[in-house]
């Protein structure tokens, strides 16, 4: 097996649209070189950067006071894809966190239709790890609960819609709690998608 | 050890279509070895990925085995696979969902020493009588002075699309402006030499300024033409990273990226 796993988040970020086929080609290119790890995928460009919220965030009340008082922390941006400069998509993003609490939010212009991405509230306090909204899973090797929660794969593509609660995208949608114990890890899922034709 | 329990329901018009999946995985891991695995059950269809890894001195050598029922369809699953995206119709809807693992059974084993990679895969699925494979090579050794050469091939024997690849070149560690060079081969199995997947590189990239960086990649496939890829990275100071790039080859394309940290 060859970091089959890496594939498939690469055909996830490509089916998302967050690389273009040129990055697509060039990512499975290293994937067959068997030398590509998961998280070179964040590491080998700019554009294909994940912000979603993992199980590493750590905090504790103090440090929310003091970024409450000195918050430094989140980004503000623009993504933009063009092909023969008449056919660009707009993604605009905002990441902001005050631990323990974090916020991201993603939309689409895409030729002004605009559409809600991913977007997430988590909060992290010792022992609990709660995310609202968008969140990834990841259940040993995810033959049970795997990381993606697959949009359909034919029947609609083009006639679809996505608004607030709904997005279009293959993240999990709903809450995502996180439990650690003594000699105990624990995790609930709830997760809901829609899929709206236009 | 460790359990996990899902429930999928998908509802489509008036078809509803409830799933549990259950499964338990297994991990013991020494300082000398590593066994995981993960067994699950879905709609009476069973899906099983077992994962042994030795390590002697610096080099590791593993082994991965998987077997899916042809049946085991998982709204969510991220099994280990040869990923060919399939997919299933629940009750034979036109709203179909990934299924890449469902009727697969595969074995992969894999050498690493350092910085020399070797593995072997197999996989095969019951409709088809034919056993898959492909193996994966891969070296990277000090060369001379400051270059490093690197060697990678690939190839995978298939009923429909096998290919053998192999990408050779050097890589140039210190301050130049040149940073890679190379050429790759590309053989398909039907067409030979395949010249719009072979080509000559080359990578440059400078550091315009300590946090200005500019690239430029050059590839000249052996069909006569020629991908121009090239950018910058801006990282300033004041919190505002740029980022564009811009690919000519089958028309432009220009990526930008433009955030300010808060």
């Amino acid at each position: 097996m060859f970091d089959t796993e890496c594939l498939d988040d690469i055909y996830q970020a490509y089916c998302e649209g967050e690389i273009d086929d040129e990055v697509f080609s060039a990512l499975t290119g290293s994937y067959n070189t068997g030398g590509l790890a998961l998280n070179d995928l964040e590491a080998i460009g700019a554009f294909e950067r994940d912000d979603l919220p993992t199980d590493s965030v750590k905090t504790n009340i103090n440090q929310f006071w003091l970024n409450f008082v000195s918050p430094q922390k989140g980004k503000l941006g623009l993504r933009r894809y063009s092909k023969n400069l008449d056919n660009a998509v707009n993604y605009y993003y905002l990441n902001w966190q005050i631990q323990p609490v974090r916020l991201a939010i993603e939309a689409e212009d895409n030729n002004s239709d605009y559409y809600s991405r991913r977007r997430w509230l988590s909060m992290s306090s010792e022992p609990l790890d709660i995310v609202l909204g968008n969140f990834r899973a990841a259940e040993s090797y995810g033959l049970t609960i795997g990381r993606f929660d697959y949009r359909p794969s034919a029947g609609i593509t083009d006639n679809i819609e996505s608004d607030f609660l709904y997005p279009y995208n293959n993240y999990y949608n709903g809450i995502k709690i996180s439990a650690r114990g003594r000699g105990f890890k624990g995790r609930f899922y709830y997760s809901k998608k829609k899929y709206i034709s236009a | 050890m460790g359990i996990a329990a899902g429930h999928n329901k998908f509802i489509n018009e008036s078809v509803c279509d409830n799933r549990l999946a259950v499964g338990i995985n297994l991990n013991i891991k020494t300082s000398d070895f590593n066994l995981s695995s993960e067994y699950a059950n879905i709609e009476k269809s069973n899906g099983l990925f077992l994962n042994g890894e030795r390590y002697i001195n610096d080099m590791t050598l593993r082994t991965e085995f998987w077997r899916y029922g042809k049946n085991f369809n998982n709204y969510n699953c991220s099994g280990p696979s040869y990923s060919d995206y399939n997919s299933f119709y629940p009750e034979e809807q036109q709203l179909g969902f990934r299924s890449a693992q469902a009727d697969e059974t595969g074995l992969a084993v894999k050498y690493i020493k350092n910085d020399l990679s070797f593995g072997l895969m197999f996989w095969s699925h019951s409709h088809d009588e034919k056993i898959n494979s492909s193996y994966n090579f891969r070296l990277l050794k000090p060369a001379f002075g400051r270059f490093d050469l690197f060697f990678l091939s690939s190839a995978k024997s298939r009923q429909e699309d096998g290919y053998f690849w192999s990408k050779t070149g050097l890589m140039i560690k210190d301050d130049s402006l040149l940073k890679r060079a190379g050429l790759k081969f590309y053989l398909e199995d039907r067409s030979g030499l395949t010249n719009n997947k072979s080509y000559i590189f080359l990578s440059f990239s400078h550091n315009l300024k300590e946090n200005l960086t500019v690239f430029l990649k050059i590839r000249s496939y052996f069909n006569g033409r020629v991908r121009w890829y090239f950018g910058e990275e801006l990282i300033s100071d004041s919190g505002i990273n740029i980022i564009a790039e811009t690919t000519y080859y089958d028309g432009v394309r220009i990526n930008l990226k433009i955030e300010k940290l808060l």
